[in-house]
């Protein structure tokens, strides 16, 4: 738990000090540039209309999402249930009109109740009801493509690549038997930005992917699950 | 000024960065999630070259042995262990055993302690039956003076501070042939919340004796 609030409160003073850089003399007329001004009016630069600096003509895009998902393979053995408990957040530096890398990261928590049940050992029989929880929180170094931006619709495919923090717990009744480690973390995925207005400042975000940690222990090889997100995601300037 | 910084992305993004924090307590607490019955525990250990069917008679302690590290040696009879001690009785009985007086030399032996800690990092455990600081049920009790408890080591223990209840079933019958050991062939403990809870009791006694279809004399 402290992890997250330490992740969240980061990730909320990371918003506060992007909103007050943000010191900025917008032109009087709008709208106000596109994401890609520079590639239209290449010879602007000093313009005092344009825009002073890269970070400016290519704000960060911030974007947080509801997240969704269920475990695959051995994990799913252990915890079944889908997840609808997570969220996943992304603070992304785009380097031209298709290609932004940065930052993101998230929390996913998995959780299933067995019913009663005997388990058997040599010698010895446990009846327990047990509880299997992962917590997951996924920190990675995520670099995302888009395939469009000058229409309304935004497809692009991402890759983060980075670590997971997973919390196993396996509940005998009231009794815990624990593990946290930090993991490998690989995750691709497909997803659509659909601006809600012209200057594509803000709007709405959906993804959909897969991913990976290894793992062993108890008959987990691997930490793996698919994942829906819907958000929305917004140009910090 | 503050007005126009912020403008509405902002505002989306502070509000949502807000929302991780409501997020993350959302997280589904085990325990919160548990009926104070679906915490208990119920664990029988047996010895597994043990032959069951080879005991005729038992005979059980008319009292609970308390092994507390804060009440030190005591043995009660509150109403809980009354039901626990009859429900026992009864079901040792169906399974075919014939209950006797200690005197009569019975095959086995049923001892019946209740564990209380209530410190954490002080506890009694294991060895609740061998500890002469605190109450258990001696050797001598039934009558074999210069004996030991013999527990086998594959026995399952959770080691925790709490209230909890555990029974041996005594081998009395090839006692003698054991190095002065009276080997326990049979464990139950039952844990968890409020295990002696009047009304629970029967519940559990009922649950170890059900996971235990091995006990029976033919």
């Amino acid at each position: 738990m402290k992890n997250i609030r330490f992740i969240g409160f980061i990730l909320l003073m990371a918003v506060i000090n992007i909103s007050s850089f943000a010191q900025v003399f917008y032109p009087p007329y709008p709208p106000y540039p596109p994401r890609d001004y520079h590639a239209y009016h290449p010879y602007h630069d000093n313009d005092q209309y344009a825009y002073r600096n890269t970070s400016n003509s290519h704000p960060l895009l911030f974007s947080l999402n509801y997240n969704v998902a269920g475990t695959l393979g051995s994990a799913h053995d252990f915890v079944g249930n889908v997840s609808p408990r997570g969220w996943y957040a992304s603070l992304l530096y785009p380097i031209n009109a298709n290609w932004a890398v940065g930052l993101s990261g998230g929390y996913q928590d998995y959780y299933q109740k067995i019913p009663r049940q005997v388990y058997h050992q040599p010698g010895s029989d446990i009846s327990a009801v047990q509880t299997h929880v992962i917590e997951s929180i996924p920190i990675m170094a995520t670099g995302q493509y888009s395939f469009s931006t000058d229409h309304s619709l935004h497809p692009y495919v991402s890759l983060g690549v980075g670590v997971n923090n997973i919390n196993y717990q396996q509940w005998w009744g009231e009794y815990e038997q624990s593990d946290n480690r930090w993991k490998f973390a690989v995750s691709p995925a497909v997803g659509l930005e659909v601006p809600f207005t012209k200057s594509q400042s803000v709007g709405l975000n959906i993804q959909a992917g897969y991913a990976y940690s290894p793992y062993n222990r108890n008959g987990i090889n691997n930490v793996s699950n698919w994942f829906g997100r819907i958000g929305l995601f917004a140009s910090l300037r | 000024m503050i007005r126009q910084r912020l403008k509405m992305p902002g505002l989306i993004v502070l509000a949502f960065a807000s929302l991780t924090g409501i997020w993350t307590g959302c997280q589904k607490d085990p325990m919160n999630n548990l009926s104070i019955d679906e915490t208990r525990l119920y664990i029988t250990n047996y010895d597994t070259t043990a032959q069951f069917s080879s005991y005729k008679t038992f005979s059980i302690v008319d009292s609970v042995a308390l092994v507390s590290n804060t009440q030190g040696y005591n043995r009660e009879l509150t109403p809980a262990d009354q039901e626990l001690i009859q429900k026992i009785i009864s079901l040792m009985e169906a399974r075919g055993y014939t209950l006797v007086d200690k005197s009569q030399n019975p095959d086995l032996a049923i001892n019946v302690t209740k564990v209380s800690n209530l410190y954490t990092g002080v506890s009694v455990y294991p060895g609740y039956w061998d500890n002469p600081l605190y109450g258990y049920w001696d050797p001598f009790y039934w009558g074999y003076y210069g004996y030991s408890y013999y527990f086998p080591p594959t026995y399952t223990f959770y080691q925790v501070s709490q209230t909890y209840y555990t029974i041996d079933m005594l081998d009395l019958k090839n006692a003698a042939n054991n190095n002065n050991q009276i080997k326990v062939i049979w464990n139950a403990q039952i844990r968890g919340e409020a295990v002696d809870d009047p009304s629970a009791v029967d519940t559990e006694i009922q649950a170890v004796f059900d996971q235990s279809p091995y006990l029976k004399a033919s």
